[in-house]
């Protein structure tokens, strides 16, 4: 038996299949590419062609966009990215008591305790210190995004960037460019900056304890584990699964539900075009704005609901 | 018509009190986005949600033919203690022109001139002599009889065996309640809706995560403002506390003022610092829960002041503490990750320190 792990993120979505003991037998790291809907059949397709749907004993879904995945593939579970990630962290390696994960658009922090969790923070208010800025300086620099961290290693003097605004970095480093600083120490500095905003706007005090595990998308990147390694003083452990963490996590959940009914809707769905709609639902003063799945005018899923009438009526 | 702001479920028992008492009242619309939009289109960008929330209701409820207003107000540092004084500035200067009755709390303006004001604002009353009295009274009991049941409601809520039977419940109590043309139904709704409880199929054997949700009070009373947050920790199975109501507000107001009641204190906030951060700090300090959720809305002074106490609390007592700050951003997502990652760290902590 195997269990599913699907975990849609800003930038990407990542699909883990698990056996029993909780190894993962086949991963995927797809780019979400503003299309949610389309990321998840496309993986739902390629893991169809290696496992039969009567072989997936369970299906958890995370991520930001947890809750459609969870309604267009159904899911045993849904559950927030922290838990999960702190699930998969755990389950690597016991002796990890911090982890650092940053994502396309969000970056979390969460402090562990004999493998659970005892405090986590999260970025509040702009996505200044996440993968996105990364994605962008690159772009802008010309330099492909898996390079970034290789060049940025080569950068011997760090440039100093203000990292406290995504807006003040880029005008900082325009400025640097003009100055003719070169581009490795630029991005150094970029590395440097982010993890410096990172550390002072998400931890905000909390006491960073080794094992640091550094892992999310941007943990990919050499230059940002060796910055962090350079504030932190520690070694920063960045697991060979980082990029789909969530997703690892996701499935282990699942594995952990002990249900009888299964809620995986099968690999077929790859297959299924499926239409949003949404409804604003005026029932309540609580004017849920419903997002429904339809495929061949017939619901097949529906989430945001907060009372459960609207997935209870897809699911009939 | 007169009308007043909204905060929670007080409209309930405010609007049949206007309507026993003879004194034709406008209820404003239930708080939405909607009401949120006119009410930042008169208000000041950095000003507070709930302020916005009120002015917006204020807007709604003169279209709807109300030309002049009760807002319940304290004295207090917060805003300079004029917070009632600037709502009314802005909606007169917009166009809105209103007679405002404000009733600042009884120990500062006094008791007599409390009760003057409230005089002026009932003057229009079909009722006279000891009868007024009397359906104020009532008025108050029920509040206090529906603040009591919603409590119970959320307490049994995480002992069901369906975690969303209370929520359901909940609903159609206050469903119920709005439909009642007089107070005596709204009584019965109240006995009904507990008989209702007590029908409920319990499970056995649970042990929910506690939580106590408290903070700044109009973002914890009003389920607009925290994007129903009670109802999502309910949903989860948790067993919830928010020890701030209406009718401790009531209490603590109106008794204060009438020199009754003991005074808060606090060894981590000894003294007031406006709004009710003192009375925040000292549930934090109080609270038997496995977790606490403090909420408040964005740029909250008293808040963030409670919230450092919060911080050396943390530390010194071993609590844990969720701080949501809620704002016009509509989104939910953020705050769903937040408060189920939360209660899923307080359930594994539960089953780790029992022992499991």
């Amino acid at each position: 038996m195997y269990y599913l792990g699907i975990d849609v993120g800003s930038i990407s979505t990542d699909l883990a299949v698990i056996d029993e003991k909780g190894t993962i037998q086949r991963q995927l790291y797809l780019k979400t590419k503003g299309r949610p809907l389309d990321a998840i059949r496309r993986g739902l397709g390629i893991l169809g062609e290696e496992f039969s749907t009567e072989d997936i004993a369970g299906c958890g879904t995370t991520g930001s966009g947890r809750e459609l995945a969870g309604a267009f593939a159904g899911a045993d579970i849904i559950k927030n990215e922290i838990t999960a990630h702190a699930v998969a962290a755990a389950k690597i390696d016991g002796e990890i008591r911090t982890i650092i994960e940053i994502g396309g658009q969000d970056s979390k922090l969460i402090l562990m305790e004999d493998g659970f969790v005892t405090d986590f923070a999260m970025n509040t208010v702009c996505a200044a210190g996440t993968g996105s800025f990364l994605d962008r300086q690159a772009q802008r620099i010309g330099i492909p995004i898996e390079q970034f961290g290789e060049m940025a290693l080569r950068g011997k003097h760090p440039a100093s960037i203000a990292g406290r605004c995504a807006v003040f970095a880029e005008s900082d480093i325009i400025h640097q460019q003009q100055m003719g600083i070169s581009e490795e120490n630029l991005l150094s500095g970029v590395c440097r900056a982010l993890a410096n905003s990172y550390l002072s706007n998400v931890a905000q005090g909390k006491k960073i304890r080794a094992k640091v595990c550094f892992q999310g998308g941007v943990a990919a990147n050499q230059g940002m584990r060796a910055a962090f390694e350079e504030a932190l003083g520690t070694e920063v452990f960045v697991p060979a699964q980082h990029k789909i963490m969530g997703a690892y996590g996701a499935a282990l959940l699942a594995a952990e539900q002990k249900k009888n009914a299964r809620a995986f809707k099968g690999f077929y769905r790859s297959q299924l075009s499926a239409e949003i709609r949404e409804v604003p639902c005026t029932d309540c003063p609580n004017q849920c704005r419903v997002m429904t799945l339809y495929h061949d005018a017939k619901p097949i899923g529906a989430f945001q609901d907060r009372c459960g009438k609207y997935q209870a009526a897809a699911r009939a | 018509m007169i009308t007043f702001p909204h905060i929670g479920p007080v409209y309930l028992t405010a609007a049949l009190m206007l309507k026993e008492l003879g004194i034709p009242a406008a209820v404003p619309p239930a708080n939405t986005s909607e009401t949120l939009e006119r009410g930042k289109s008169v208000s000041p960008e950095e000003m507070c949600m709930p302020f916005k929330f009120m002015a917006g209701n204020l807007i709604q409820a003169y279209e709807q033919g109300a030309r002049s207003v009760i807002m319940p107000a304290t004295v207090g540092p917060c805003r300079l203690g004029e917070y009632g004084e600037l709502l009314k500035r802005l909606l007169d200067e917009a166009g809105y022109e209103m007679e405002w009755h404000l009733l600042d709390s009884p120990g500062t303006i006094g008791i007599r001139q409390w009760f003057a004001r409230l005089k002026q604002a009932g003057r229009n009353r079909t009722v006279k002599g000891p009868r007024v009295l009397f359906i104020c009274i009532r008025a108050v009991r029920l509040m206090q009889q529906i603040d009591n049941l919603e409590a119970e409601i959320k307490r049994r809520s995480a002992y069901m065996k369906e975690p969303g039977s209370c929520v359901g419940l909940l609903r159609g109590f206050r469903k119920a309640l709005s439909e009642q043309e007089r107070m005596a139904g709204a009584f019965a709704a109240v006995r009904d809706c507990k008989r209702a409880l007590r029908k409920l199929p319990l499970e056995s054997g649970r042990r929910p995560v506690k939580i106590l949700v408290t903070g700044e009070i109009y973002t914890s009373i009003e389920t607009a403002a925290n994007q129903g947050l009670e109802e999502r920790l309910m949903l989860m199975g948790c067993e919830v506390r928010r020890p701030v109501t209406i009718s401790w507000w009531i209490r603590h107001t109106i008794r204060a003022g009438l020199g009754v009641g003991r005074k808060a204190g606090s060894n981590y906030l000894p003294y007031s610092i406006g709004g009710y951060a003192r009375e925040t700090v000292q549930d934090m300090e109080q609270s038997g829960e496995d977790g606490i959720i403090k909420i408040m809305p964005s740029g909250c002074m008293p808040e963030i002041v409670a919230k450092a106490a919060s911080s050396v609390m943390e530390e010194e007592h071993g609590i844990k503490v969720l701080h949501l700050i809620f704002d016009e951003m509509r989104g939910a997502a953020g705050y769903e990750t937040r408060i189920e990652a939360f209660v899923d760290m307080l359930e594994r902590r539960k089953c780790v320190l029992s022992g499991n």
